[in-house]
């Protein structure tokens, strides 16, 4: 039994200056098991501020994050980097490296190595785990990275800009069995990006971020974030899809 | 055309891979001429051919006194370096895990390492000899003195120096903290191996140095017939021990490059585009 990702009242600020820097106050959303949620918005908007706060490695100032439930407890995150190059060991092959954050490693490691293997094929991809990571072009990592967030069956994927260094043709086999994975399986996704292609083909919905400091609410002094639909996944509805490109570009250019 | 270019690419490949033979011979070449026309004088430089046979002499024991026999000097002098190199490693590794693992532990001990890693080993000789009663153990502490403040710093930059995208990725996959210990230390390994290769060379450097200083009582020590051929102009005998320590300094390290290889965590420069 699965349940949602619900965030409610969050709030995040930097403390390494004398006076705290908000990034974002009272964000409040949820997304259902099996949904994607992108976030877009300018860079130092603070998306990857919001994911490092989801994944438990930033405390959060207030507000409270309720995670996707497995089995009574909450499942599993996984997370893609930002900069994933400098998430892999050099001491080790790809293939070790994916089983490193793999939780059967301790008790059966070649069921690790087996299952990052599997997930290679059931993402589509053609990508050599014998290789060390400094043999790897940004590309390759990438992949990795994205074969890493499916291990061990995460209830919650934080995908900070997961397609940014692939080449058109992986971009769009990777786009497709993301989207594919997550509603097979019932993951809960947020996903930052910043190509609208990547938001039209993977996401359900849009958390569209104009600047910084932000909030879902109406808030004096604050950026307001809105969640929108993505309602043009369907190429027979353009006319939503240029809705989408004004409402964005009209919140983006408000933020400068 | 095409074949001219083929020749000169595998000239200078060929080169590339075997500049070190030039690079020897045209040392050796020198040294040579500069012993053979007398540019200094014999007093000061000692040809490859006379160094070369006290190499050979103390190999086979012949023609020579015991007490001249380089590599019986060098078998103790290396032990000393060994020892204090030995003790050095373990106790950098065990303190640098500890400071560079907390944050305000190495903020609070990095001036100490720093003020101390500048003291000139050497210094402390002389109250190490009368702390141990002008024994053995003065030459290993004094090695110890000098080399741990680097061994210790190197580790602990290794520890801090791990990237906090790791760090992060072990925290949110919820790794398991046996394998995320494993994980933090072949990551700091190549630090560990740093700072192993540059403490050995300072080992032997005080090593031989406190010798010259100080004779140790068994009166086997390279710093201390190195400093008696000077004395007495035996150039050769102090050719042959500049040479066996530059060796056993140079195989020790191609010896720790190669373990560091075999563990797979030697530093490379292959890239890929």
């Amino acid at each position: 039994m699965r349940s949602s990702l619900i965030v409610k009242d969050l709030s995040a600020s930097y403390k390494d200056t004398k006076e705290p820097t908000d990034v974002f106050r009272s964000v409040s959303f949820q997304v259902e098991s099996g949904k994607i949620l992108g976030v877009f918005g300018p860079n130092g908007s603070g998306k990857t501020t919001l994911l490092k706060v989801l994944a438990g490695l930033k405390p959060a100032e207030a507000g409270e994050v309720v995670l996707p439930m497995r089995n009574g407890e909450p499942g599993p995150v996984a997370t893609v980097p930002q900069d994933y190059r400098s998430s892999f060991f050099e001491w080790a092959n790809l293939e070790h490296n994916l089983a490193l954050t793999s939780t059967s490693l301790p008790s059966h490691p070649q069921q690790a190595v087996r299952s990052a293997r599997a997930l290679r094929t059931e993402l589509g991809l053609d990508l050599d785990l014998s290789l060390r990571p400094r043999r790897c072009s940004g590309g390759m990592l990438q992949q990795a990275a994205m074969i890493r967030a499916f291990q061990d069956a995460p209830s919650l994927i934080l995908a900070d800009e997961p397609f940014s260094a692939l080449d058109f043709n992986v971009a769009a086999t990777v786009r497709s069995s993301f989207r594919r994975m997550v509603k097979k399986r019932g993951i809960t996704a947020i996903v930052v990006l910043h190509q609208i292609v990547d938001l039209s083909e993977v996401c359900d919905e849009v958390l569209v971020v104009p600047g910084r400091p932000f909030s879902t609410e109406l808030l004096p002094g604050l950026e307001h974030a809105v969640i929108m639909q993505n309602e043009f996944l369907s190429t027979d509805q353009r006319e939503d899809r240029v809705g989408f490109l004004a409402l964005a570009g009209r919140v983006l250019g408000g933020a400068r | 055309m095409a074949k001219a270019v083929e020749v000169r690419a595998k000239l200078a490949g060929l080169f590339k891979r075997h500049s070190w033979i030039l690079a020897f011979v045209l040392i050796f070449g020198l040294w040579e001429a500069g012993s053979y026309w007398h540019l200094i004088g014999r007093t000061l430089l000692a040809s490859p051919r006379e160094v070369w046979e006290v190499l050979a002499r103390s190999a086979f024991f012949s023609k020579l006194d015991d007490d001249q026999n380089v590599y019986i000097h060098a078998f103790y002098t290396f032990r000393r370096a060994l020892s204090g190199w030995g003790l050095t490693v373990v106790g950098g590794v065990v303190f640098g895990l500890v400071t560079g693992s907390f944050e305000a532990l190495y903020v609070g001990t990095e001036p100490i390492v720093e003020f101390a890693r500048v003291i000139p080993p050497v210094m402390a000789f002389p109250l190490l000899l009368v702390a141990f009663n002008y024994g053995e153990p003065a030459y290993t502490w004094t090695i110890v003195f000098g080399c741990l403040p680097v061994m210790t710093f190197a580790v602990a930059r290794g520890i801090r120096g791990i990237s906090r995208e790791k760090l992060e990725i072990l925290a949110a996959y919820k790794v398991p903290g046996v394998v995320r210990g494993f994980s933090v230390v072949m990551e700091t390994l190549p630090s560990v191996f740093l700072g192993a290769r540059l403490t050995l060379t300072m080992a032997l450097i005080i090593a031989v140095v406190t010798e010259m200083v100080f004779t140790p009582r068994n009166g086997w020590a390279l710093g201390a017939i190195a400093r008696d051929s000077e004395i007495s102009f035996d150039t050769p005998v102090f050719y042959a021990c500049v040479v066996v320590v530059g060796l056993f300094g140079y195989l020790a390290n191609r010896g720790i490059r190669k373990i560091e290889e075999l563990l797979g965590v030697a530093s490379s420069s292959d890239e890929t585009e």
